[in-house]
């Protein structure tokens, strides 16, 4: 039948929301590519039978109850075909807007590259779009909350001055506050503030 | 979007604590900030406290072991230095919590008239000040935790009369609400899509017949 392929695409979306609230990693599965396909083949096929329903209309030129029948339908199939593929594109999009958020706006703006490593899970389109959300991002962010780091954490700040381990060697490592010498196994108490950025990279680990 | 999916309707719990740290508290200071009109003058001027989001009067004119008022998160912050004690609340003693726990178990379709933030400030209390409490913590403990039992009892009768239309929750405190809020949201929001259609359903009888 007409709507199945489009089940199955939305079965498809539903264990990616699953696994992405389950696990909390904004790890996108494959785009499915062939599945999209063919549904747009298969509206295709569904727009070219209502063309030539239209000219049957039109050369017999009475409007009988089953050509209508017919014609509706098959828009119908259409109509539900659309609303597969919207849903699986914009659960898809929520996710590389929350990746987006979360750790490509954070401290060095070039981390397109490393952050998602996964970047050929993405079609074309994504990885477009994905970059265009994030220069939107920075334009916000540099346009009239430049005080207030909008991509930072969102926990509400409890403690001033935290103890933090390093995770990874990291060489010596530039804040906008100091330089900090980030040798592995290290422990240092400094304030929360400088830091959050570097604990959300994954160098440092708070305790 | 910008938000994660787990706190968009909802608060986490370290917000709850957040919004319940801007509370006033009264506390003992250990040091002095009011500078006395004599004398001193030779000094260089102090440094003052500037604060935008909360009154700054009081911690200037701090005198040791005056009560001043001023807000949860300034006394914990004080009070980890060891510049200051925290005053316990007057809910927060022994007597006070077995009246309330009396009052739960006499009235079983209410709740005691405990403050908004009652479980949150007894936790923080506990943690960070537990030597300013009148009573021995680990009693205190026990009675925040036979509380707490004895209204989650009540709110799981609660549940039963879950409608679409109305609930009515006196005296439940802001933790106990959010832990709540997903659930009942939730199923208050289908019996109400459910009752809505069918309403609409007999409406649009009635216009036809």
């Amino acid at each position: 039948m007409y709507g199945d392929l489009g089940s199955k695409l939305v079965l498809e979306a539903k264990r990616a929301q699953q696994l992405s609230q389950s696990s909390g990693s904004d790890q996108l599965p494959l785009y499915q590519d062939d599945l999209v396909r063919n549904i747009l083949r298969e509206i295709a096929h569904l727009k070219k039978n209502a063309e030539i329903l239209k000219s049957q209309q039109e050369l017999e030129n009475f409007d009988n109850k089953v050509a209508k029948c017919q014609y509706f339908v098959t828009l119908l199939c259409m109509e539900r075909n659309k609303r597969c593929l919207l849903a699986y594109q914009k659960l898809r999009s929520d996710a590389l807007d929350a990746a987006a958020w979360n750790r490509n706006g954070l401290d060095a703006m070039s981390s397109l590259n490393t952050a998602k490593d996964g970047s050929t899970n993405l079609s074309h389109h994504e990885q477009e779009y994905l970059k265009d959300y994030v220069q939107l991002i920075t334009d916000m962010k540099s346009g009239d909350y430049t005080d207030i780091d909008l991509s930072g954490s969102l926990t509400p700040p409890s403690d001033v001055f935290i103890d933090v381990r390093v995770l990874k060697d990291a060489g010596e490592i530039q804040t906008e506050y100091g330089v900090f010498n980030l040798i592995k196994d290290s422990q240092f108490f400094v304030r929360q503030a400088d830091v959050e950025r570097l604990i959300q990279q994954g160098y440092l680990q708070k305790l | 979007m910008s938000l994660p999916w787990n706190i968009q309707e909802t608060f986490s719990p370290e917000e709850i604590q957040f919004i319940v740290e801007n509370e006033p508290i009264k506390i003992f200071p250990r040091f002095t900030t009011r500078v006395s009109l004599r004398g001193d003058r030779a000094k260089p001027a102090h440094t003052r406290w500037k604060l935008v989001t909360a009154d700054d009067h009081p911690l200037n004119n701090l005198v040791a072991i005056q009560t001043t008022e001023v807000a949860l998160w300034m006394a914990l912050l004080l009070k980890q230095q060891g510049k200051c004690s925290i005053v316990a609340p007057g809910w927060l003693r022994l007597s006070q919590l077995q009246k309330y726990i009396d009052y739960e178990l006499k009235h079983a379709e209410r709740f005691s008239e405990l403050p908004w933030n009652w479980l949150v400030v007894a936790q923080l209390l506990f943690s960070k000040a537990a030597d300013d409490l009148h009573d021995p913590v680990h009693l205190l403990r026990g009675k925040i935790q036979d509380l707490r039992e004895i209204r989650l009892g009540k709110i799981g009768q609660g549940l039963k009369h879950l409608n679409e239309s109305h609930l009515q929750l006196d005296n439940l405190s802001l933790l106990e609400i959010n832990e709540l809020r997903p659930f009942v949201l939730g199923v208050m929001n289908k019996l109400k899509q459910v009752h809505s259609s069918i309403s609409e359903e007999r409406g649009s009888e009635d216009y036809y017949e």
